[in-house]
């Protein structure tokens, strides 16, 4: 799906941190939490760094894994969305 | 996430789906009328060849209707072709919760982007539902000179059309100025989230520089 809207940075990494959870290359990356080859990189350096995913080199595919270290950021951003959708009062017609 | 929360969103992107739909419909509407007004006024004018203050005020409110319909209508199709996506996106994926929230993060995505045509769309269906109550105030006007001017003696249909066009009319004003108030009570609850999300960003922010 591609579609315009504005995510912030951490719903980015949320989207590529619970997509990780399986080893997963670039490409589907890409595709799946819609994003451009060079932001792509970027988050990815950046979740690298922080230690919330981990490299794997397998033969010529390079893949990345969310790691045990993101847990706690994955953790805040769910309940902190629960709260948010269940105290703010949505749209019904 | 739960699946209560996930059900009420559910619920909730059903609720906006009628509303961008709705929309449309009132767009192309108020466009169709306008246009149809334009060219009937226009054309009474060029018959009467002078300009006569009524029928040139009704041209000047068609034309107004349709400038608004012009705008409205691609407007309206875009947030409609985007809720859209996400509702097709939702019918095709697992009911997990987090397929659920990351639905939800890309609705609030989505109204970041839209917020200020949603903003405008308040306005210009609420300027296009007061234009339908203007045209139907021009239309009673009109009947009742009508009436008036020949003692009551008109076409044995003219009253009964008459009033079945102001009470179409009225009833789309009426409905255009809903749609208003229902896109101002969807911008209201998502302002509040996004305000919302403002400050879960600092918490998430803490979190990251921790470690």
């Amino acid at each position: 799906m591609t579609m315009r809207g504005r995510r912030t940075p951490y719903e980015i990494y949320w989207e590529i941190l619970v997509f990780c959870r399986t080893p997963r290359v670039v490409t589907q990356i890409v595709n799946r939490c819609d994003l451009n080859s060079r932001v792509a990189q970027e988050h990815l350096g950046f979740l690298t760094g922080k230690g919330y995913l981990a490299v794997i080199r397998e033969a010529e595919r390079t893949l990345y894994q969310t790691t045990d270290r993101a847990r706690e950021f994955l953790t805040l951003f769910e309940s902190l969305h629960q709260t948010l959708f269940n105290e703010n009062p949505g749209f019904k017609l | 996430m739960t699946d209560k929360t996930g059900t009420a969103f559910h619920e909730e992107l059903r609720s906006f789906f009628a509303l961008a739909l709705l929309n449309i419909v009132f767009a192309a509407l108020t466009l169709a009328f306008g246009i149809s007004i334009v060219v009937n006024q226009a054309l009474a004018l060029l018959a009467a060849g002078t300009v006569q203050a009524g029928p040139a005020a009704y041209l000047l409110l068609g034309a107004s209707a349709a400038v608004v319909g012009l705008w409205w209508i691609p407007k309206s199709v875009e947030v409609f072709g985007d809720v859209e996506e996400i509702q097709e996106e939702e019918a095709s994926a697992d009911r997990s919760p987090e397929e659920a929230l990351r639905l939800m993060v890309r609705m609030m995505a989505l109204y970041r982007d839209q917020r200020e045509v949603i903003g405008r769309m308040v306005l210009v269906s609420g300027i296009g539902g007061a234009l339908f109550v203007l045209v139907s105030v021009f239309n009673l006007i009109g009947l009742v000179a009508q009436v008036v001017g020949t003692d009551g003696a008109t076409e044995p249909f003219t009253i009964p059309i008459g009033i079945a066009g102001i009470a179409v009319t009225t009833g789309m004003g009426v409905a255009a100025l809903v749609v208003s108030a229902l896109f101002r009570k969807y911008s209201a609850a998502w302002d509040a989230r996004l305000a919302e999300s403002d400050r879960m960003d600092a918490l998430l922010d803490q979190t990251m520089e921790q470690e």
